[in-house]
C-alpha cells in the first residue's frame, strides 16, 4: 500500500522527456518514414505484449460497473463522459461476445448512492445493447456507491461455479465514493470469492480504486481521452489468465441440430417474451428440444449450454494464437510481392520491414501481418503447406 | 447489376481426383464465370486462386509473364488476358503436381489456405478503394475434392474472418457434399450447392452464384438444407449430440474423463459449488 512499492513513478516525477526527438528527418528531408515507422512499431508491440498463453480463464462470468453520478455529465469527453462510454461499451459489447462465446456478461450502474442491476449476467448480447440503449435516456445523478455496486455484483458472482473466472470492470469518473459501511470488509468479501475486479478511471486516479485491483489481480488504468478509453477498456476482450484459485470441471454442453425446411412453424424461447412471429429456422436443445433462434444460448428449460463447433473453435485462438513473424529488412528477402495480397513490395517507407512466418517462411506485408494476428489467427502459408497443415491441425 | 463495382474472388480446387470428372468440363466452366463476371460490369474485378494438394496459387492477377498482350480474337483485351493467366497457372501447378509422388493422405486440396489468401487480398482492395466507393466482394469456392477435416480450424478462422469483414462465401461443390464448406456458407451469408455432375457447373454458376446479394433475397433458390454443427469428440472422433468440455480448454469429451489429456488439468468433481478459499499470501 505504500508508494514505495510502486516501481512506476509519476509522470510529473520522471526526467524531462524529448518526444519530439524521436521523429527523424531521412536524408532528402522528409518525415513520412520516421512516423510510418512509430506508427508501425506501436500497431506491433501490442502484438508482442500478448504472447501466450498459460492456464486462461475462457469461461468469463463479467460485471461492468457504470458510474452514473453527476461526474458522468463533465464534458471532457466529447459530447459527454456518458455519451462517449455507452458508444464504445456498445462496440465492447458486440466484441466480447464474439471473442468470448461462452462467457456472460452484466451490467450494473451506480448513482444517488445506491447500485442498480440494469441487466443480469447473461450471454445473449442484444439483451445488453438493448440495456445500454436504454440507459442513454437515463440522467446521471448524485453520487456513485463503490460498496453498494460491489455488494450487487458479488451477491450474483459468488454463487457461480468454480470453474468460472469471474470479473468486474469498473468505469468510474467521480473522485468520491458514498458507501453505508466500510468498504475494506467488502474488499474482504470479494477477495474471498476470487473476483478479478479492474477499475478504468475517467478523471484521476483513486487511492481505493488502486488498491481494489492490486489486491485482486486486476488491473487500474485512467484515460487520457476517447480513444485511449476505448483502448482501456477494449483490453478486457481478451481473457484473463487463469487464477490459481480456479477450480477445472467437465461442463456438458450441448451441440443442437438446425433445422431449416421441414419443421413445424414455431415460438423461439430466447424471444418468448416479445413475441415475435413463427419460424421455421431454428436450433433444437438435443436434451429438451426447446427451440432457439439464435446460438450460444442457455438452455432456458433444461439449463444446458447450447453452443456450435465454431463457438468452441472460435475460443481455441486464445488458447493456441499464431506466432509472431520475425521482422525482417524487405532488401534482404528475396520476395517480390505480399504472400497474402499479392502487394509489389516498393522502395517506399512503408515496405521497409517484411515479416516472415516462423513456421512456413511465407513473406507478409505490415497490414497482413497485422490483420493475421489480430482477426485471421491462422497462417495461410501454413495452410497452403502439405507438410505444415497436415499434422499441426487435429 | 449494382451500381458499384463488385470483386469476386474464386478458389478454384485443381485436385488430381479431378480426372474422375471431365476436367475440360470444369475449366471451361470456371473461364466462362470469370469472364462473364468482368464482362457483366465495366467496374467489376476478379481474383483467382488454384489449389491442389501441393500448394495453393494465385492464378490472376499474376504478376509474373506480363508481356505486352495484343487483343487478338476481338474479344476485350482483358478477358484474353484472364485465359491466358488461368491457363499459364495451371500449367505450371500441374506439372509441379505431376512431378512429385501422390500420398494417399493427400486426398484433400489445401482450400483453407487459398481462401485466406484470397481473404487477405480482398481487404487489401477494400482498404484501398475506401476513398472512392464501397466495394462490394464475395468468395466464390468450388471443390471437387474429398473432405478430411484435417484443416478444420483453418477454415473456421477463414469463415469467422469473413464473418466479420461481411464478405459472403459461396460454395459449390461437385460430387459429393462437403459439411464443412456448408457451415462456412450459412456462417458467413453465402449460397452453398451441391451438384451431381460436373456438366450442370456452368449452368449453376450462372442462375445462382452470378447475381448480386440484393437479387438473391429475390430469387427462389432451393431451400437450405440443415446444417451440421455438431462437434467431433477428441477421444473417438465421432460427432455427438450433447458432451462434456474442458473448462480450461474446450477440449470435447464424449464422457466423463478424469483428466484433460490436451492441457493435463485434473478435475474436481465432488466439491462444494462454493468453496472457502484460503487467504493469499
Amino acid at each position: 500500500m505504500q508508494e514505495e512499492e510502486d516501481p512506476k513513478e509519476y509522470r510529473w516525477e520522471s526526467g524531462y522527456e524529448k518526444t519530439w526527438e524521436t521523429i527523424q528527418e531521412d536524408e532528402s528531408g522528409r518525415l513520412e518514414p520516421s512516423v510510418t515507422e512509430i506508427i508501425q512499431r506501436t500497431k506491433r508491440r501490442k502484438l508482442l505484449d500478448r504472447e501466450a498463453s498459460v492456464r486462461l480463464g475462457i469461461m468469463r462470468h463479467v460485471y461492468i460497473i457504470l458510474d452514473y453520478s453527476q461526474a458522468m455529465t463533465e464534458q471532457d469527453l466529447k459530447p459527454t463522459r456518458q455519451i462517449c462510454t455507452l458508444k464504445i461499451l456498445e462496440d465492447f459489447i458486440k466484441e466480447f461476445h464474439d471473442q468470448n462465446p461462452i462467457s456472460q456478461l452484466g451490467i450494473i450502474t451506480t448513482q444517488n448512492k445506491v447500485a442498480k442491476r440494469n441487466s443480469d449476467l447473461s450471454n445473449n448480447p442484444q439483451r445488453h445493447l438493448d440495456c445500454i440503449k436504454k440507459l442513454q435516456d437515463v440522467p446521471c445523478r448524485g453520487e456513485p456507491s463503490l460498496q453498494n455496486a460491489l455488494e450487487v455484483a458479488l451477491s450474483s458472482l459468488r454463487h457461480l461455479p468454480p470453474h468460472t473466472s469471474r470479473e468486474i470492470l469498473i468505469i468510474y469518473a467521480a473522485l468520491t465514493t458514498c458507501d453505508p459501511g466500510e468498504i475494506i470488509a467488502t474488499l474482504q468479501k470479494v477477495q474471498e470469492a476470487n473476483i478479478r475486479v479492474s477499475v478504468v478511471g475517467l478523471a484521476a486516479e483513486l487511492h481505493v480504486c488502486k488498491d481494489i485491483t492490486k489486491n485482486t489481480g486486476g488491473s487500474f488504468s485512467v484515460s487520457i481521452n476517447d480513444l485511449h478509453l476505448k483502448e482501456l477498456i477494449n483490453e478486457h476482450l481478451e481473457p484473463p489468465p487463469a487464477s490459481t484459485k480456479m477450480d477445472h470441471t467437465l461442463i456438458k454442453v450441448g451441440f443442437p441440430h438446425q433445422i431449416n425446411a421441414d419443421a413445424k412453424p414455431a415460438l423461439c424461447m430466447c424471444h418468448l417474451d416479445d413475441l415475435p412471429p413463427l419460424n421455421t429456422r431454428g436450433y433444437y436443445c438435443p436434451q429438451c428440444t426447446a427451440k432457439y433462434c439464435d446460438l450460444p444460448a442457455e438452455c432456458r428449460v433444461c439449463g444446458l449450454m447450447l453452443v456450435t463447433a465454431p463457438h468452441l473453435a472460435r475460443s481455441y485462438r486464445h488458447l493456441f494464437p499464431l506466432k509472431h513473424f520475425n521482422e525482417i529488412l524487405a532488401e534482404e528477402s528475396s520476395a517480390k510481392e505480399c504472400y497474402g495480397c499479392q502487394k509489389q513490395f516498393t522502395a517506399t517507407a512503408a515496405d521497409k520491414n517484411v515479416y516472415v512466418c516462423r513456421t512456413c517462411q511465407q513473406v507478409f506485408c505490415f497490414n497482413c501481418d497485422i490483420f493475421l494476428h489480430e482477426t485471421v489467427h491462422s497462417c495461410p502459408g501454413c495452410a497452403s503447406n502439405p507438410t505444415i497443415s497436415q499434422y499441426t491441425n487435429t | 447489376m449494382t451500381e458499384e463495382g463488385c470483386l469476386l474472388v474464386m478458389v478454384v480446387d485443381m485436385h488430381p481426383q479431378l480426372a474422375e470428372h471431365d476436367a475440360h468440363t470444369y475449366l471451361n466452366a470456371v473461364v466462362a464465370f470469370a469472364n462473364l463476371h468482368l464482362a457483366a460490369n465495366v467496374r467489376n474485378s476478379l481474383g483467382v486462386l488454384a489449389a491442389n494438394h501441393l500448394e495453393s496459387r494465385f492464378l490472376y492477377p499474376s504478376c509474373d509473364g506480363d508481356g505486352v498482350e495484343r487483343q487478338r480474337d476481338g474479344r476485350l483485351e482483358m478477358l484474353g488476358q484472364v485465359d491466358r493467366a488461368i491457363e499459364r497457372g495451371l500449367k505450371t501447378m500441374a506439372v509441379a503436381a505431376g512431378a512429385s509422388p501422390m500420398h494417399s493422405e493427400q486426398s484433400e486440396s489445401l482450400l483453407s489456405g487459398a481462401m485466406g489468401r484470397g481473404l487477405l487480398y480482398i481487404k487489401r482492395r477494400e482498404t484501398e478503394e475506401v476513398l472512392t466507393k464501397k466495394l462490394q466482394s464475395r468468395l466464390l469456392v468450388l471443390k471437387i475434392s474429398s473432405d478430411t477435416g484435417s484443416q478444420y480450424l483453418t477454415y473456421i478462422n477463414a469463415y469467422l474472418t469473413a464473418q466479420k469483414m461481411s464478405t459472403p462465401v459461396d460454395v459449390c461443390v461437385v460430387g459429393g457434399e462437403c459439411g464443412l464448406l456448408q457451415q462456412g456458407a450459412d456462417i458467413t451469408g453465402g449460397t452453398y450447392h451441391c451438384v451431381r455432375q460436373v456438366t450442370e457447373l456452368l449452368q449453376t454458376l450462372l442462375l445462382m452464384y452470378h447475381c448480386g446479394p440484393a437479387t438473391r433475397r429475390k430469387m427462389n433458390a432451393p431451400p437450405p438444407d440443415t446444417v451440421d454443427y455438431r462437434a467431433a469428440c477428441f477421444c473417438h472422433r465421432t460427432l455427438v449430440d450433447m458432451a462434456s468440455v474442458c473448462s480450461n480448454c474446450l477440449s470435447v469429451y464424449c464422457k466423463a474423463v478424469p483428466l484433460c489429456t490436451t492441457c493435463n488439468v485434473i478435475f474436481q468433481t465432488d466439491r462444494p459449488l462454493v468453496r472457502l478459499s484460503k487467504k493469499k499470501k
